[in-house]
C-alpha cells in the first residue's frame, strides 16, 4: 500500500494520524476539566452553598446539609506534608549512596528493588498499613491512638508509597550532575562528603525539588491505601496527629456510594474533586516554574 | 599539619619539585594506557604535553594529582616524587595533596554558586580564611592572578554561570590559585574556548609561571605549546617519546614520530 502511495500523500497521512492523537489528548483533558468544573461549581451556583463556608467550614455532615470541606483539606495537606518529611531524607540518602558511593550495587541490586516497590498495588499497602502500622500506633501510643487509625498512620503508609518515586527521581537528578563538577571539587582537595554536600546536591537542587513535588502529587492523589488507615472521619476537624481524619480523595470515594445523583451532597463531592484537580494543576505549575528557574541558573 | 608543603632541602642539585619515574597506567587491569614515563618539572616553568589523541598525555597529567584514583579499575605503577617523596602510595592523603597540586579541566566547571563563593568554596572548607577581610583579600588576589578581577569586581555576588566560557575558565583558574598551590595542571584548558579567550588564558598561564608556580599543560594545539611553554614533552601511543626545551622540540626534533607529527603526517 505504502509503496503505491506518493510520498507527499504519505507525509500527509502521518501528519493526520499524529495530529489526531494530539487532538484526542487535548480533547480528553479539556473535557475533563470542563466537566469537573461544571459539576463542582453547581454546588455553589445552583445549590446555593457558600464557597467560602465550603472551604473554611469545619464540619462535613451531609445529613444536616453542612458542607465544610476544611477537615478533608487539612487532612490531605497534613498527610502529604508529613509523608514527604518522612520519605525525603531516606530517599535522598539512599540516592546519594547508590549514585555517589556504590554505583554498581545501585544498578544491579537497588534499582530492581525500588522498581518492585513502585509496582505493588496500593491496596496491598493499605492492608499492610491496617495490620502493621495501626497496631504499632496502638502499641506505641496506647489509648490516645484509639484504633490506631489517624493522620500519622496515613502519613507513614504514604511515605512508604512515595519513597520509590522520590528515590528514583533523586537518583536521576544526581546522575545528571556532570562528572566534571565532582572532579572540579576533588581537584581542590575536597573530600567526597564535601563534594556531595556542597557541589552535587547544590547542582541537583532543582531536579530534587521536582522529585519532591512529584512525590507530593502522588501522596495528595493517593486514595485507597490512605482511606484504609486514616479512619475516615469527615465530620469534624482532627485535633492531633493520632486523631482519625479523612482526605479529599478518601471522602470522595467513601461518599459516592451514599450520594444520589443530582443531590446537593452529590455536587459537593464533585466540588471536592474540583479542589483536587486545582491542586494537581498547582503542583504541575510549581514543577514547571522550578524547571524554568533551574534552566536559567544552568545558563 | 601544614597546608603549604614544607620546602624540603633538595638532596641533590637536580632534584625537582615534581618528577615521575617509570610511571605506568593500566585501565581495566589489562589496557596499558601509559608506559614507563619519566619526566621532571620545576618551579616557575610551563611544560606542555603534546601528542595525538589517546596517546596518554591526559592520563599522565591525571597521575600527578592522583586524579586517576577516582577512576575504578585504574592502577598506577612507578614513582611520583613530589618535593622529593613518593606520593604514589596508598597511604598518601589525596585531599591534602590536591590542595597544593591544583587542576583545571577542559570544560570550565564553576560550581552553582556566586563568583565569590566559587573562589572561597575550598579555602573555607579547609579552614584557610578566618575573617571577612581575609576572604575579600583572597578573592581579589586570586581573581587578579587569573586576570579576571577587572571584569567581575562589581558582580562578585552574581552566579558564576552567567559568565562567558572564557571567564568561567579563568574563574576556575582563580579558584585553583586561591588554594595557593605550587603546581597547577591544565587538561586542554582552551579547547572549548574561542581564540580571544584562549589568548587571555595563555597570558594568565605565563604570568602565573612568573610568580614561581610549576605548570603543566596538556594541549593538542601545537601553536599553543610554542606560545606558553618552556619545555615540551611529546607522547605517542602510551610512550613519552621525546622531551626538551620547547624551541628545540619544534625546531630541531630528533625522533621520527615527532617529526611526522609536527609535519602533520598523522594526528
Amino acid at each position: 500500500m505504502a509503496k503505491l502511495m506518493p510520498k507527499r500523500q504519505l507525509e500527509n497521512v502521518g501528519l493526520g494520524i499524529t495530529g489526531l492523537c494530539v487532538a484526542l489528548v487535548a480533547l480528553v483533558v479539556v473535557t475533563l476539566i470542563v466537566m469537573v468544573a461544571q459539576q463542582g461549581l453547581t454546588t455553589f451556583f445552583v445549590d446555593g452553598v457558600n464557597p467560602v463556608e465550603f472551604l473554611t467550614g469545619q464540619n462535613w455532615i451531609p445529613e444536616q446539609e453542612r458542607y465544610g470541606a476544611l477537615p478533608m483539606i487539612v487532612g490531605s495537606f497534613a498527610v502529604t506534608l508529613l509523608s514527604t518529611v518522612f520519605a525525603l531524607p531516606v530517599a535522598v540518602g539512599s540516592a546519594i549512596f547508590v549514585v555517589e558511593v556504590a554505583p554498581g550495587f545501585g544498578r544491579r541490586v537497588f534499582q530492581p528493588f525500588i522498581e518492585l516497590l513502585v509496582g505493588i498495588p496500593s491496596v496491598v499497602y493499605g492492608v499492610l498499613g491496617l495490620y502493621v502500622i495501626n497496631s504499632l500506633m496502638r502499641a506505641a501510643f496506647g489509648d490516645p491512638a484509639g484504633t490506631g487509625a489517624g493522620i500519622l498512620s496515613g502519613s507513614i503508609v504514604l511515605a512508604v508509597m512515595i519513597l520509590p518515586t522520590i528515590t528514583t527521581l533523586s537518583m536521576d537528578a544526581l546522575r545528571a550532575v556532570p562528572n566534571q563538577y565532582r572532579e572540579g571539587s576533588y581537584a581542590l582537595g575536597c573530600t567526597r562528603w564535601q563534594t556531595v554536600w556542597h557541589v552535587v546536591l547544590k547542582s541537583a537542587l532543582p531536579s530534587l525539588m521536582t522529585a519532591v513535588i512529584l512525590g507530593m502529587t502522588r501522596a495528595f492523589g493517593e486514595t485507597l491505601a490512605v482511606q484504609m488507615v486514616i479512619g475516615g472521619v469527615e465530620r469534624s476537624m482532627p485535633s492531633g496527629l493520632l486523631d482519625p481524619a479523612s482526605t479529599l480523595t478518601a471522602a470522595l470515594t467513601a461518599g459516592l456510594s451514599n450520594a444520589t445523583s443530582g443531590s446537593v451532597y452529590y455536587h459537593a463531592l464533585w466540588s471536592l474533586g474540583l479542589i483536587l484537580l486545582v491542586m494537581s494543576l498547582v503542583f504541575i505549575l510549581i514543577i514547571h516554574l522550578i524547571g524554568k528557574k533551574g534552566a536559567k541558573a544552568n545558563g | 599539619m601544614t597546608d603549604t608543603t614544607p620546602a624540603q632541602a633538595p638532596a641533590a642539585a637536580d632534584e625537582c619539585l615534581l618528577a615521575t619515574k617509570d610511571v605506568t597506567v593500566t585501565y581495566d587491569l589489562t589496557h596499558e594506557a601509559l608506559h614507563k614515563t619519566s619526566l621532571s618539572f620545576e618551579s616557575g616553568q610551563v611544560t606542555a604535553l603534546i601528542g595525538p589523541s589517546g596517546c596518554g598525555k591526559s592520563t599522565f597529567l591525571r597521575c600527578l594529582n592522583l586524579m586517576n584514583r577516582e577512576i575504578p579499575k585504574c592502577s598506577v605503577g612507578g614513582q611520583i616524587l613530589y618535593h622529593g617523596h613518593d606520593i604514589n602510595t596508598p597511604k598518601e592523603n589525596l585531599f591534602e595533596l590536591r590542595k597544593s597540586i591544583g587542576m583545571v579541566f577542559q570544560q570550565p566547571t564553576p560550581f552553582r554558586k556566586s563568583i565569590r563563593e566559587n573562589i572561597l568554596f575550598a579555602p573555607k572548607k579547609h579552614g584557610r580564611v578566618r575573617s571577612r577581610s581575609e576572604e575579600d583579600e583572597l578573592v581579589e588576589t586570586s581573581l587578579r592572578q587569573a586576570a579576571l578581577w577587572d571584569e567581575v569586581k562589581d558582580k562578585l555576588k552574581q552566579s558564576a554561570h552567567a559568565l562567558s566560557g572564557g571567564q568561567q575558565q579563568r574563574l576556575c583558574i582563580a579558584r585553583t590559585l586561591a588554594m595557593k598551590p605550587d603546581v597547577v595542571l591544565y587538561d586542554e584548558p582552551c579547547s572549548a574556548l574561542d581564540p580571544i579567550s584562549t589568548f587571555a588564558i595563555e597570558e594568565t598561564i605565563r604570568s602565573i609561571a612568573e610568580s614561581g608556580i610549576c605548570e603543566i599543560i596538556v594541549t593538542h594545539n601545537m601553536e599553543q605549546a610554542t606560545r606558553v611553554s618552556d619545555r615540551t614533552a611529546f607522547f605517542y601511543v602510551g610512550d613519552m617519546v621525546e622531551t626538551g626545551a620547547t624551541q628545540q622540540i619544534f625546531s630541531d626534533p630528533h625522533d621520527q614520530r615527532l617529526v611526522d607529527y609536527l609535519t602533520g603526517r598523522f594526528g
